[in-house]
């Protein structure tokens, strides 16, 4: 024989497997009322696809120059970067240049 | 119309077919109801995510894969993330409404035939953590097997079997210390 607790938890499964909640009119109406037309859906998408390919294109197409200026940087001689345009071009000593003829 | 498959009413959908979806609409609708309904404890909530579920099959048709899953299980997947999503951002509002006891409309053939009223089943479903009541519910009303269960929740079958197993001990728990069922 069953322990109460046990006859109250099957006759709980039970319920839940036969109690039918149908939805109400008023819903189905609603879904079939709002739904949009699926030309313009179509329409509104391909929109959306073509302006995300376009952001994704643009994104790479900036990002390729930035790479190449990145790269071709790091093989600038270190000697050269230890000096600034204005210190190069205005230099008062030019021996710092380790150069006494020009 | 009525005679055809699933699938091929969904095909018919993606083509813009209305009547398609109203056919396959009719056929499912009322288990995704019961389902948000007894998901969420509120008539509001349960409107918006079947009526976003149907929106959704409207405009995501052509991502249906015919012969992977069953339509019911594609579409009660969709409305499961759907409550996921929601809940995430009012998980506060739903802890209220279950702490107040906001309960779905009654139906009179559906009361008192096992013992056990609608109000009583609610309260206790709401004393469950959100994915076992959907384990439970998924496959006690729902009536899906644990690997459909698994996928409509997006956890591995294991997952969904100590999901339900679990489920169903704190039920056992309760029932046992409630004086309401004895």
């Amino acid at each position: 024989m069953k322990h109460p607790h046990e006859n109250a938890f099957d006759r709980f499964l039970d319920e839940l497997e036969e109690q039918r909640l149908p939805a109400p009119t008023y819903l189905r109406q609603r879904i079939l009322t709002n739904l949009p037309a699926h030309g313009a859906l179509n329409d509104w998408f391909g929109v959306f696809t073509w302006l995300q390919n376009s952001l994704w294109r643009g994104a790479v197409a900036m990002l390729i120059p930035v790479a190449i200026g990145f790269s071709v940087g790091t093989y600038i001689p270190q000697e050269s970067q230890n000096y600034s345009v204005e210190t190069l071009l205005y230099a008062d000593n030019l021996e710092e240049f380790g150069d006494h003829e020009i | 119309m009525s005679g055809q498959s699933d699938e091929e009413l969904i095909f018919a959908i993606t083509q813009g077919d209305q009547v398609a979806f109203e056919t396959l609409l009719n056929r499912h609708v009322d288990a995704l109801y019961s389902y948000a309904l007894r998901l969420g404890h509120s008539t509001t909530l349960a409107d918006d995510l079947v009526q976003e579920t149907w929106l959704t099959l409207w405009e995501k048709a052509h991502t249906f894969k015919p012969g992977k899953v069953r339509t019911s299980t594609w579409l009660h997947r969709i409305l499961h993330n759907k409550f996921i999503d929601k809940t995430r951002k009012h998980t506060e509002l739903l802890d209220n409404q279950a702490a107040l006891g906001v309960h779905a409309t009654t139906t009179p053939q559906s009361e008192y035939s096992t013992g056990v009223t609608l109000d009583e089943l609610n309260k206790t479903l709401a004393k469950l953590p959100q994915n076992q009541r959907a384990a439970l519910l998924l496959t006690h009303a729902q009536g899906f097997s644990n690997k459909e269960v698994a996928t409509i929740l997006g956890v591995g079958t294991r997952a969904a079997e100590s999901l339900l197993a679990r489920a169903r001990l704190t039920l056992r728990n309760y029932f046992q210390s409630s004086r309401e069922f004895k």
